[in-house]
């Protein structure tokens, strides 16, 4: 008696912060765990940073450097560069970081169930697990070989628990088996209480279109800035297509397709000359978004696309290659929006380079149309992925959301017809990289395909682990105990 | 009176000589009370014994034992060196005795319950003839006054013997201390008092006389103080040193820890060579070497996580846990005791507090009596110590600049030649008109501080009170740097019966400490001599020079002008950075002697610290220099930080102590709870017009960007013990203790620890062969401890999983929490194994005491960061992983060399020795020694030049890492290196890296002497260390990696190398390169310092009086006065040492 009055006593709840059992102890903490995870993907060691619009575009080969030797030589795949390994190393501990914090909310969830009105509980674990598999598969196509190219690799650790003791290395197969079988759990539980799902929940441009910040419950609001249910299909979709599951890739895609939930951006949006109705991003169109608009990821992005010089820039020429702006892309709605030609920028050098506006955040007071967003999945990847899966069995169905895409795009003629897949592949691939500019998703797709990366119109990086395996952490590798 | 009590029947046993078995002390005698109480049940009168060969002693157990009588005797009456035969069969009391000790030469008187045993004195003494003087037989009436000898209290209560009789007391003084008594000139009368030493003087007449008493509680070497019990040293087997009050002040009345490191050589003070002298620096203190492992990211220890810091002992004030700040504050005439306990046995009772040792320190009491004023005045001059400081003059300056070739192109490639030239006559114009500006003093002044302490005191035997202020400024000899303190408080005793006390302490104190606006000293040391200090018009010069620097970077990065600017500028921009603090104490303590062998006592006390900090920095100041001109309105800062401190101790206690025969025990069981809450906030403001302005209020905005911050940490814990210290025949002593201690620091799963200790001594000195084979040794204790204790240096919530909100960054569905680290709830305390053995011994009647310890600690479960593989989430956690060893011994000497009426001559010296070794570390920390030699080159590192800390098993935390070095090639001015394997090289690895040196001394301690001449008192002590290694920075920092645009030592131009063939300790003199530790930098660490002289002088009674006062004394204390090393290196990097001499004047009224 005494003594456990004595251990009452001293279990002290700290105050300036709180401890583990006091937040899972309530609902609200459960969503404020929840809101933690999103508040570390949105940092700029992951989506807000480096795995949007950091080194992965590089290696895709969409930016020159002439003066700055270390991106030059990351472009080139040394993967010794110390920059790199220390971005890489960001990755991977916050990336495991923010899937130990899903991990906290996982394990206590189930036990707190009665905690829990309305829908929270399902749309809570939904989430959790969504995150869990959207974050390891990143991890995996960055630090692991692709199924493509050796599916029985040793891939990443695929950690489900809470513990200090390590997780031993899935192979890559295993690994993405994991991510089915987390995501297949989090589908029903999502489309049983996200309400993006719902009829009512119309998406548009905050305060203008649209009701997604209309609900009164702060956490209900903006579906689109969390895992939803879509996104839980859309991802699903990518992980069947990374395994060469096609049939599967394709109906996950179609969920999201068939839901017409994510209008397509009008012209008059994407060229307004209002810059505070202007949609840089086709916003409508992500499935959905990390929300990273803060004056940090502004300040980074400004000098990372802005700045005079900007960091990260193309020449105008090469632009002009990725758009194809000699064959049918010059009317591009893309190629038009989101360059802006400059001459001189760097160094001495006169070369006239193209710099993104994108992620151009309107100076204050003048506000954008819609928060600062860095697109974690796309509608329009929807079409890349149904596409391709469906050309073996339907190449005219594959045709048909090739050239929907395009057109929606601004491009008017259309490709009736093509030789085989791979020249499909390669139309896909040149329309994806024009639409994935700054977003880091282009180089996953040549990875996924083992496709030699293009350099210039000339040259091209052949295929090889050597240049799609990022090195894994040196710590990883050392303090592991089993 | 309770002593009273004890001597009125024995008056009754008539004159026979009589003297106890047992010390008189007041507590032995509430014993014996407590004997005569429990021997009054009833008992049979008749006695039936039979026993062969038995022993007196035997025979009178017996009779106790059916008679509940208990026996008296001395030393004399030897109990058991004979033997007899007893056959009886109910006999009476009388009878019995009658028949024992019948040719015994032994006689004996029943008094109540007690039968007292004497010795047949011879008939000769007694029946001797009368002297002369018989007839003569005259009685006077001699009178007088009894008062304290250190209060000067009048003493109430004061029993008077015949020194030939010390069972008749003869007088007793009254309230007012005044005593008559009748006796024949000549007498020797003995005047005595529970708790002070009895006092003997010879009566020749009436005139009055003024007898003074002695508190035996102020010969600290008697007694301990554990904090929850007081113990005769002669019966503790614990290891523990205890230093008056007032000896400390003798030694340093300025600096409390200083005072206490120089008793005790095993109490250690960091030598902070960055802060000096700086009075708001608080020390680092270590007891018997280190229990924990420095923390693997090198955060230094400062001000404000000094509660976390390592190594340090527990402070216990008055009973309750403490700061080091509250001690380093506290008023150094106010402290009774300081007592360093050491081992296990000695601190078991604190549990988890205790691995690092821990310093019990007791405030002064008041006493009875009338009021009693007590004034003292300190009086402190602090002169900066530049002797370890030897830079450059401004001739030998450039001349040193133009051998490191800042004037030659290709060497320094910024410019032309024509150009170098023009610099270097602009510079000569300087240096031949007589610019030498000594930087050096510009920043410093010569400090004067003071103390005033006024203490009133009074009060009867049912009321005591004390009540005192005190003002003290401390200013440092950096200008501007300084450390006040206003206190007062009240203390009061109230007895309302004989066996109840309560006791209230109230002490408020008010600190206010300023940091020096100029900055760290190092910058006036770098500043050349050639620079003037103000312009033709006496204007202070902001930009001093305009040095061009290559950095090595590609195209319009490669040169920059770096300016110099003028520290003494920036000192009087409008800087500032002050703190303050208001501390309220309250302590209420009941004490209740329910028995006289069982005392209960509870205790509750309170503290609120309140603190605040205030830091402005000018917008005007260098920080703002090149900022950006966007940001004009924003230069200028404030940063306001609050810290409120609130802790609350309760604590009840049940004391007994009781002597049965040759038995004693004293035991204690206590229960302790603590609560410590602190509650930090703070904010940044900016933007502030002027450095007239300087109120926050006038700051044009927050910080941008940030939000306030804010920390509330609440830490509690729970001590129940008991201990108990047994001693039979005051020979063979038994200490043991356990403590189960819970702490919410812990993780769930070790909410509680437990420690534990045990102790034997043995007082051979009391056994008889010794006292016949050796009597030149009169003391001779060996005692052998051992025991477990703890420590806990860990942050409040490191055993928790913690979320932190991420407020400042909130997603746009509401605010997200995250995970800080790993909670491991297995984490719990360090356990630290101690072993102690000790020796006592006096020689000569105790003229001198040579005091020799050896210990033994081993530390198991040391916290360490363990690095974990990143997928887990972490990339490293806190477990206890991790031992070290730290070895020891310890001698102490007094030798009391000459003793006269008139002088007393006292030669003290000691010396401790320790060796740390860590004994196992984990594999995760061996890793870190790889990313450790990494970092030594890596250009994150900003000191890269300085040896890094590494961990090996068998190593000392304190070794010392670099690369083994054959010195200087006189060929070529390079470094010789030798690499692991034996090959010498003239490149750097760090991978060449070894133990070059161990920093722990071989030996440190002190030695001095203290002379009393009348009423002179003389006392010096030397500090000495010996046979550690030092690696010195000041030879990297200073000569070898100096930059030549600054001022550099002056061996930087002297020493080193310049043209093949010079034989010298330091690289050529134009590599400016960085350099790597080696071992040509590690020097052997001698050093003797002259630590305090204390002169006093205590003004003649009569001419007090005459003053108006009861006491007079002055006092002149010198501190810190030479120091002879062997190491020369600049001592005081931010802050300058210094001598200070300080003037007391103690008056009481």
């Amino acid at each position: 008696m005494a003594l456990s009055s004595c251990k009452k006593y001293l279990d002290v709840k700290p105050q300036s912060e709180v401890d583990e059992t006091q937040l899972f102890s309530s609902a609200e903490g459960f969503r404020e765990a929840l809101n933690g995870v999103y508040t570390l993907c949105a940092s700029t060691d992951l989506y807000g940073g480096n795995l949007t619009f950091g080194s992965l575009d590089v290696l895709a080969q969409n930016y020159q450097f002439p003066s700055d030797i270390t991106s030059q030589a990351i472009a080139n795949f040394d993967f010794t560069q110390p920059s790199f390994v220390a971005t890489t190393t960001d990755i991977w501990n916050t990336g495991y970081r923010a899937i130990a914090n899903c991990n906290y909310i996982l394990a206590a969830i189930d036990s707190k169930k009665s905690l829990f009105t309305g829908n929270d509980y399902q749309l809570i674990k939904g989430e959790a697990l969504t995150l869990r598999a959207y974050i390891h598969f990143d991890l995996l196509r960055m630090f692991a070989p692709s199924y493509k190219s050796n599916p029985s690799a040793k891939a990443i650790p695929y950690v489900t628990v809470v513990s200090v003791n390590s997780t031993p290395f899935s192979t890559v197969s295993v690994a993405l088996d994991s991510c089915v079988s987390d995501l297949k759990q989090a589908a029903p539980l999502l489309h049983a209480s996200d309400p993006i799902v719902s009829s009512s929940y119309s998406i548009g441009y905050p305060g203008t279109t649209g009701n997604e910040t209309s609900n009164t419950d702060l956490f209900y609001q903006n579906r689109r800035n969390r895992m939803n249910y879509y996104t839980a299909c859309g991802e699903l979709a990518r992980v069947y297509l990374y395994k060469g599951d096609n049939v599967d890739a394709y109906n996950s895609a179609r969920i999201v397709i068939d839901a017409s939930k994510f209008p397509w951006t009008s012209e008059d949006a994407f060229f307004s000359k209002d810059i505070t109705a202007k949609d840089r991003i086709f916003y409508q169109e992500i499935i959905t978004g990390w929300y990273i608009d803060n004056t940090a990821i502004n300040a980074e992005l400004t000098a990372l696309f802005i700045a005079t010089p900007p960091i990260y820039s193309a020449t105008t020429d090469q632009i002009n290659d990725i758009y194809e702006t000699a064959q049918d892309g010059a009317d591009d709605w893309r190629y038009k929006q989101w360059f802006v030609a400059t001459a001189s920028t760097s160094g001495g050098n006169s070369i006239q380079r193209a710099v993104l506006q994108k992620y151009i955040e309107n100076t204050t007071p003048v506000v954008n149309l819609y928060p600062l967003t860095a697109p974690a999945m796309r509608y329009s990847e929807m079409y890349y992925i149904a596409a391709e899966a469906v050309y073996d069995t339907d190449p005219v169905h594959a045709l048909f959301y090739y050239n929907t895409l395009r057109a929606k795009r601004g491009i008017g003629s259309t490709v009736d017809n093509v030789a085989d897949k791979a020249t499909f592949i390669n139309l896909l691939i040149k329309d994806a990289r024009k639409e994935f500019y700054g977003e880091s998703q282009i180089f996953y797709m040549y990875k996924r395909l083992n496709l030699a990366v293009p350099v210039s119109d000339t040259y091209s990086k052949p295929a090889s682990d050597q240049i799609f395996v990022f090195p894994l952490p040196i710590n990883e590798l050392e303090y592991r105990n089993n | 009176m309770k002593f009273k009590f004890l001597y009125n029947p024995l008056c009754s046993i008539g004159p026979v000589k009589y003297k106890f078995l047992i010390v008189m002390k007041f507590t032995a005698i509430l014993i014996l009370i407590g004997t005569l109480h429990l021997s009054a049940a009833s008992y049979s009168q008749s006695i039936s014994i039979t026993r062969h060969n038995a022993t007196l002693e035997t025979i009178f157990k017996d009779i106790k034992s059916q008679t509940g009588y208990t026996f008296f005797y001395t030393e004399k009456v030897n109990t058991t060196k004979q033997t007899l035969d007893v056959d009886l069969k109910n006999v009476s009391l009388k009878d019995a005795l009658d028949y024992c000790l019948k040719g015994l030469k032994l006689n004996y008187t029943i008094i109540d319950k007690t039968i007292v045993i004497q010795q047949i004195v011879p008939e000769t003494k007694t029946d001797a003839p009368v002297p002369d003087n018989v007839s003569d037989k005259t009685i006077i009436e001699a009178k007088g006054t009894v008062i304290d000898d250190k209060t000067q209290a009048p003493m109430a209560g004061v029993n008077i013997y015949l020194k030939t009789d010390k069972t008749v007391v003869i007088g007793t003084t009254n309230t007012k201390g005044e005593f008559q008594v009748n006796v024949q000139p000549g007498d020797v009368v003995v005047f005595t008092f529970i708790g002070y030493k009895p006092k003997e003087v010879k009566l020749n007449n009436s005139k009055p006389i003024t007898i003074k008493l002695e508190l035996l509680v102020n010969n600290m070497n008697e007694m301990v103080v554990t904090g929850y019990q007081t113990i005769k040293k002669s019966n503790y087997t614990g290891s523990a040193v205890t230093i008056s009050g007032d000896d400390l002040k003798k030694n340093n009345p300025v600096d409390v820890i200083k005072a206490i490191a120089s008793f005790d050589p095993s109490f250690r003070i960091g030598d902070n060579n960055l802060t000096g002298s700086d009075p708001n620096a608080l020390p680092k203190i270590t007891v018997r070497g280190s229990t924990s492992l420095p923390s693997v990211d090198g955060s230094i220890v400062d001000r404000n996580n000094l509660s976390s810091s390592y190594n340090m002992p527990a402070f216990i004030l008055d009973g309750f846990p403490s700061s080091l700040e509250q001690i380093v504050d506290l008023d150094i005439n106010r402290i009774a005791s300081v007592t360093i306990l050491k081992d296990a046995a000695a601190t078991a009772v604190y549990g988890s507090r205790a691995a690092n040792g821990v310093i019990v320190v007791t405030t002064k009491a008041p006493k009875p009596g009338k009021l009693q004023l007590t004034y003292t005045n300190d009086f402190t001059v602090s002169a900066p110590d530049l002797s370890s400081y030897h830079v450059l003059n401004a001739a030998q300056k450039l001349q040193y600049e133009k051998l490191a070739g800042l004037y030659t192109t290709g060497i320094n490639t910024t410019t032309s030649q024509d150009d170098l030239d023009i610099q270097y006559n602009e510079i000569l114009k300087n240096v031949v008109s007589g610019v030498n500006t000594y930087w050096l003093s510009q920043p410093l002044q010569n400090a004067y501080g003071l103390r005033q302490t006024l203490d009133a005191q009074g009060g009867d035997s049912t009321f005591r009170y004390d009540v005192y202020g005190r003002f003290q400024t401390n200013p440092g000899v950096m200008k501007g740097a300084a450390r006040n303190d206003y206190s007062g408080g009240m203390t009061f005793y109230y007895n309302p019966t004989k066996k109840l006390l309560f006791r209230n302490d109230l002490q408020i104190t008010q600190e206010q400490s300023t940091n020096s606006p100029y900055g760290s000293f190092s910058s006036y040391v770098a500043m050349n001599p050639y620079y003037r200090l103000t312009d033709a018009n006496g204007n202070s010069l902001r930009e001093l020079a305009n040095w061009q620097i290559d950095t090595h970077q590609d195209g319009s990065a490669q040169y920059v002008y770096e300016n110099v600017l003028n520290p003494l500028y920036e000192a009087q921009v409008g800087n500032f950075s002050k703190s303050a603090y208001l501390e309220l104490l309250d302590n209420l303590s009941l004490d209740w002697h329910i028995t006289p062998a069982l005392r209960l006592q509870g205790q509750v006390s309170l503290t609120d610290h309140k603190g605040t900090s205030d830091v402005f920095i000018s917008p005007t100041s260098d920080q703002f220099y090149y900022g950006p001109a966007d940001q004009i309105q924003n230069r200028g800062s404030y940063t306001y930080a609050n810290d409120d401190i609130v802790q609350y101790d309760g604590r009840v206690q049940l004391n007994y102590y009781k002597q049965i025969g040759d038995h004693s025990l004293n035991l204690a069981l206590a229960s302790e709870v603590t609560n410590y809450t602190e509650d930090y906030k703070s904010f940044e403001a900016q933007g502030f017009s002027n450095a007239t302005f300087t109120n926050i209020a006038f700051a044009r905005t927050y910080e941008l960007n940030t939000a306030p911050t804010g920390d509330v940490s609440t830490t509690r814990s729970i001590s129940n013990f008991i201990t108990g210290n047994y001693s039979y025949k005051n020979k063979y002593l038994l200490d043991a203790t356990f403590n189960l201690n819970g702490s919410s620091v812990y993780g769930d799963n070790k909410r509680f620890a437990p420690a534990w200790s045990t102790g034997t001594g043995w007082n051979m000195h009391k056994e008889d062969f010794m006292k016949e084979s050796f009597a030149a040794i009169s003391r001779f204790k060996l005692t052998a401890t051992t025991g477990l204790t703890g420590s806990v240096d860990f942050p409040p919530n490191q055993a928790k999983t913690i979320y932190s909100y991420q407020t400042s960054n909130w997603y746009s569905t509401g605010v997200g929490a995250t995970v800080d680290g790993y909670g491991n709830p297995d984490l719990q305390w360090q356990r630290t194994t101690n072993y102690d053995l000790a020796l006592e011994l006096g020689l000569f009647n105790d003229k001198l005491v040579i005091n020799p310890h050896y210990y033994y600690k081993l530390t198991k479960g040391e916290l360490t960061a363990i690095n974990t593989v990143p997928s887990t989430g972490y990339n490293t956690y806190e477990a206890n992983l991790g031992d070290m060893k730290d070895v020891g011994e310890e001698v102490y000497l007094t030798y009391n060399a000459f003793k006269n009426s008139n002088w007393n001559v006292n030669v003290v010296a000691n010396f401790a020795h320790n060796k740390n070794a860590v004994t196992h570390i984990a594999d995760a920390l061996k890793a870190y020694n790889a990313s450790v030699d990494a970092y030594q080159t890596s250009s994150l590192n900003t000191t890269q030049s300085a040896p890094l800390l590494h961990y090996a098993e068998g190593q000392s935390i304190y070794t010392i890492y670099g690369v083994k070095s054959e010195g200087i090639d006189p060929e070529t001015g390079k470094e010789i290196f030798v690499k692991k394997n034996g090959t010498l090289t003239f490149t750097y690895d760090v991978n060449d890296q070894q133990p070059i040196g161990d920093q722990e001394a071989k030996g440190e301690g002190t030695f001095g002497s203290n002379i009393t001449y009348k009423r002179f008192y003389f006392g010096f002590l030397f500090h000495y260390r010996f046979g550690g290694d030092y690696y010195n920075q000041t030879l990297v920092d200073r000569v070898e990696d100096a930059d030549p645009r600054y001022n550099v030592d002056a061996r930087a131009l002297a020493d080193r190398w310049e043209k093949p063939g010079d034989v010298t300790l330091y690289k050529n003199i134009q590599d400016l390169g960085i350099t790597y530790p080696t071992s040509r930098f590690v020097q052997k660490d001698n050093e003797i310092d002259l630590e305090s002289i204390n002169v006093s002088y205590e003004l003649a009674k009569k001419l007090a009086k005459k003053l108006g006062m009861q006491t007079l004394r002055f006092t002149l204390t010198a501190n810190d006065i030479f120091t002879a090393a062997s190491i020369q290196q600049e001592r005081g990097i931010d802050s300058p040492y210094a001598r200070s001499l300080t003037c007391s004047l103690l008056a009481t009224f």
